[in-house]
């Protein structure tokens, strides 16, 4: 039988809608690649959006990341708490996500942060994407492609480590920018090079 | 008299000529090394008198051969086109079907890498109605093609808007009007649909192919409707040529382009991306119906008039995060300096002094809009696509005010886009909600039409099948009762039902061969609550007399859908409170249900290949309605590239008088042609309806 490529199986997910580039349908196909793992805790679900203002409005950034700036600079000690409903500022039809403030001045800087382990599980993994739900509730499985607001690129500098389904919490340098991995064709437009990531729960 | 023996080989030698001509191809006869040779636009194409196409020859070989000629009727090419082609070269791929499909059948059992040589002229016509013989010869062999040049209509319509339900199939046009309209007690239909009035005159039944297969998608499709040729799946606007590049394909003027070339205003409105196939196809040309940033940028060359729909993603620069575009053009801003209104929620584009705009694009969505169920029964659904989307009624009332101010007339493509999308995704009431709506939008421009001029034609297509039908009722009830005796059975099994259990399995044993053990899946008891035949007694989804909406989706007794072709899915024949996918595919693994939708739903099993999560398309041709002048030529059967013709033959519509675009149809290697530039045409407009004739060379 003829060995289909996991890509190649991906690709045709998206028929009939119009095809991506290659780098995109990789960003989707990692996620979607999530939804049939079977055994993931189902967590209560996802938080809907409340409403936003009209359009061109950009909503300013929620308490907890204002009390993280205090006078446009970053307060307190390495590495910063980076939580994944600080990271956007808001969301319009015209000018998409923006970056936080917060989210900005933590650009080379490093912090911490806490999520689920998004699949594929390798043996032994070096790359991941951290997500903000577990991935039973995979936001990809709208038909309409929501751009993934709860999710960041994780290089593990060091060693890499063991899979796991319960939460995590790493610690490394955070880099904005948009960026194609290498090896998978993974575009990431924030990652973070974790030197240290421990299990929780 | 007795021939001698000289002539006596002469009927012999009859015979064997009559028999090697007729052993031979129609169009081709080949030497022993004759190069494959293809011509493009392809035999059996048609065009109007003084259309715009791309002609291309290609020449499988290393090389030109000495003796290459390209004839038409007989004389040479470059005389009766009055231009010089330009040369090229590429390789492609043999083995590769991706980008060519099976399309060029003498390419099968080809391997490896082949050199192409490219003659190509870019941008002409031919203006005598006609039969054109195409003849190509390479390397002592000739290849033919016969196009034909129709005549010029008579039709004195003044606008047209054309409806297209994508997707929309008899079944799905049925099912809307049963939801939408309902029975009386004589069993009749209380009303019909707004596409089935009787304003509506002619109804008439298209095939949808293209040449590529029997199974088209809307970009082909809806370019046939659009250029009068057909295509190949993923292309429109073009013939696809055997080059990787997705922007040298030969193409051919689309009847919007065409309509502006005779001073109409053209527009768009639809539910989809505003860069989905279907609006696109009205106006760009391109071998991949993917490039979307392509297809924007070539909207606002062309200086398409109205467009309204979602897809912000392909107008933002790659910079924002879940753009789609390569570069880092901000499109709306590249709008608004070419004098564009742009809006991007409802609240905006309802506050529009529509007489005051000429130019408009309205992008409500980041991707494709989101169906009238979710934003009107489910908006959390929306958010984060778009908090604020308009109707498809808001959109079209505000393009028809802004066209039809053009005093020579106006073009408008109306489209249900999601009606197909959601049947992809098997979520019939979203399909056919979103056809209520569309056919609302049938009503009002009937409205407009008999109130504005009677010299409108309307017709309502859809592009192709898809596998939706009804075949009765549930009674969710009982549907659920079985479903909780089930459960309860496997927590605590009596006697009795572990004895079922037992005679089910021994019964499956019992049907196996000797040969063969096959033992299949139970039979889920809750399919007993499907009602059929005299069961199935009238749903009564309460439509509201005005809207036509029904009151609410969850009735007793709702219709029971099944889909010609799908993946493996779960069903509890209720409707979906968000919009899910019915299969997924795991890592490494092949097609299975989602779990996400209808969890405890009854198991079908799939009939599509393990890669595809969604239904697809089907062959079935689909009707069209049409009212207003030229309406009587969609009667009947049609193919789908006389839909072209009809629409331009309704208009009267003779390429030969119109002004030429600014080059917003040329490809971008496209020698530049003769023609009036635009400040010439519009001083030629502007002193009393004077039209600047184009010189042809014959």
């Amino acid at each position: 039988m003829k060995r289909v490529s996991t890509f190649a199986i991906l690709k045709s997910l998206l028929n009939p809608l119009p095809k991506k580039s290659l780098p995109k349908i990789a960003l989707f196909a990692l996620l979607l690649m999530a939804t049939a793992c079977e055994g993931r805790v189902a967590a209560s679900g996802i938080t809907l959006v409340t409403p936003l203002p009209p359009d061109g409005v950009v909503v300013t950034a929620s308490p907890i990341a204002v009390a993280e700036l205090v006078n446009g600079k970053l307060s307190g000690s390495t590495p910063y708490t980076l939580q994944f409903t600080q990271m956007y500022a808001g969301r319009s039809v015209r000018y998409g996500l923006t970056l936080s403030d917060y989210l900005k001045a933590l650009d080379g800087q490093s912090v911490t942060m806490e999520g689920y382990m998004a699949p594929p599980l390798k043996s032994d993994l070096k790359f991941f994407v951290l997500t903000e739900v577990p991935m039973s509730l995979c936001p990809f499985c709208s038909s309409n492609a929501d751009w993934p607001d709860n999710i960041i690129a994780v290089y593990m500098n060091s060693a890499s480590v063991p899979p796991t389904v319960h939460p995590v919490k790493i610690t490394g340098r955070l880099e904005i920018g948009s960026k194609v991995d290498d090896a998978t064709g993974f575009v990431s437009m924030i990652r973070v090079y974790a030197d240290k990531l421990e299990v929780l729960g | 008299m007795q021939l001698s023996k000289r002539f006596r080989i002469l009927p012999v030698l009859a015979v064997v000529i009559a028999v090697l001509f007729t052993a031979l191809p129609a169009h081709t006869t080949f030497a022993a090394d004759a190069p494959p040779v293809l011509i493009l636009p392809i035999d059996q194409a048609n065009f109007l008198p003084g259309q715009k196409f791309d002609f291309q020859i290609e020449v499988w070989a290393a090389a030109l051969p000495s003796d290459f000629s390209i004839k038409i009727n007989g004389k040479n090419a470059a005389d009766v086109l009055g231009s010089q082609p330009t040369s090229s070269n590429w390789q492609f791929d043999a083995s590769k079907t991706s980008n060519n499909a099976a399309t060029y059948t003498f390419r099968k059992g080809m391997t490896g890498m082949v050199t192409s040589q490219a003659t190509t002229w870019r941008q002409v016509s031919i203006k005598d109605p006609g039969s054109y013989k195409i003849d190509v010869t390479a390397g002592g062999a000739t290849t033919s093609a016969t196009w034909t040049i129709r005549d010029v209509g008579t039709g004195k319509a003044k606008n047209v808007i054309f409806f297209l339900g994508d997707g929309m199939t008899d079944a799905v046009r049925t099912a809307a009007r049963v939801v939408s309209r309902g029975f009386n007690a004589g069993g009749k239909y209380n009303d019909r649909l707004y596409m089935e009035s009787k304003d509506m005159t002619a109804l008439g039944l298209i095939s949808t192919n293209g040449y590529d297969s029997i199974i088209t998608d809307s970009a082909n499709s809806m370019s046939a409707y659009m250029t009068g040729q057909k295509g190949t799946v993923n292309a429109m606007g073009v013939y696809a040529n055997t080059s990787d590049d997705n922007n040298d394909d030969p193409r051919v003027q689309t009847f919007a382009e065409l309509a502006k070339e005779q001073g109409k205003t053209v527009g768009t409105c639809v539910t989809s991306r505003v860069t989905d196939a279907t609006p696109a196809a009205t106006w760009a040309h391109t071998r991949r119906r993917g490039d979307e940033d392509i297809i924007i940028d070539q909207a606002l060359k062309m200086g398409y008039d109205v467009i309204l729909g979602g897809g912000s993603i392909f107008f933002q620069p790659k910079t924002v995060a879940g753009s789609e575009r390569k570069d880092n053009e901000d499109t709306f801003k590249a709008f608004e300096s070419a004098g564009y209104t742009v809006v991007t929620s409802a609240t905006d584009l309802k506050a529009l002094d529509t007489g005051k705009i000429d130019k408009l694009v309205g992008v409500f969505s980041a991707s494709h809009m989101n169906v009238w169920i979710d934003r009107h029964l489910y908006p959390a659904n929306v958010q984060k696509n778009g908090p604020d989307q308009p109707d498809l009624l808001d959109e079209c009332k505000a393009a028809i005010n802004i066209l039809s101010k053009n005093s020579k007339g106006f073009f408008l493509m109306v489209e249900g886009s999601d009606i197909d999308k959601q049947e992809h995704s098997m979520s019939w009431e979203r399909a056919v909600a979103d056809t209520i709506e569309f056919d609302n939008v049938v009503g009002y421009a009937q409205t407009w039409a008999k109130a504005n001029g009677n010299n409108t034609l309307i017709a309502v297509a859809a592009d192709h099948g898809h596998a939706f039908d009804v075949y009765g009722t549930v009674d969710i009830a009982l549907f659920d009762k079985i479903g909780k005796d089930m459960v309860a059975a496997q927590a605590a099994p009596t006697a009795a039902s572990t004895a079922a259990a037992g005679t089910a399995a021994a019964t499956a044993a019992g049907t196996a061969s000797a040969s063969v053990t096959r033992v299949f899946p139970p039979f889920d008891t809750r399919l007993n609550a499907i009602g059929e035949y005299q069961n199935a007694s009238f749903p009564d989804y309460k439509p509201d007399p005005t809207t036509h909406f029904p009151a609410s989706w969850e009735i007793k007794y709702p219709l029971a859908v099944a889909w010609g072709d799908h993946p493996p899915y779960t069903d509890d024949f209720r409707i979906d409170k968000a919009p899910l996918d019915p299969g997924v595919v795991p890592p490494g693994g092949l097609v299975q249900p989602n779990t996400k939708r209808d969890a405890d739903g009854v198991f079908f099993n799939g009939n599509l290949p393990g890669t595809d999560t969604q239904a697809v398309h089907t062959l079935q041709d689909v009707p069209v309605n049409a009212m207003g002048p030229g309406a009587e030529c969609f009667s009947g059967y049609l193919d789908n590239t006389d839909v072209f013709f009809c629409l331009a033959n309704a208009l009267g519509l003779d390429p030969r008088t119109g002004t030429s675009l600014n080059g917003g149809t040329a490809a971008p290697t496209a020698p530049a042609t003769k023609s009036a530039s635009i400040p010439l045409a519009v001083l030629a407009l502007v002193i009393g309806g004077l039209v600047t004739r184009r010189k042809f060379v014959k």
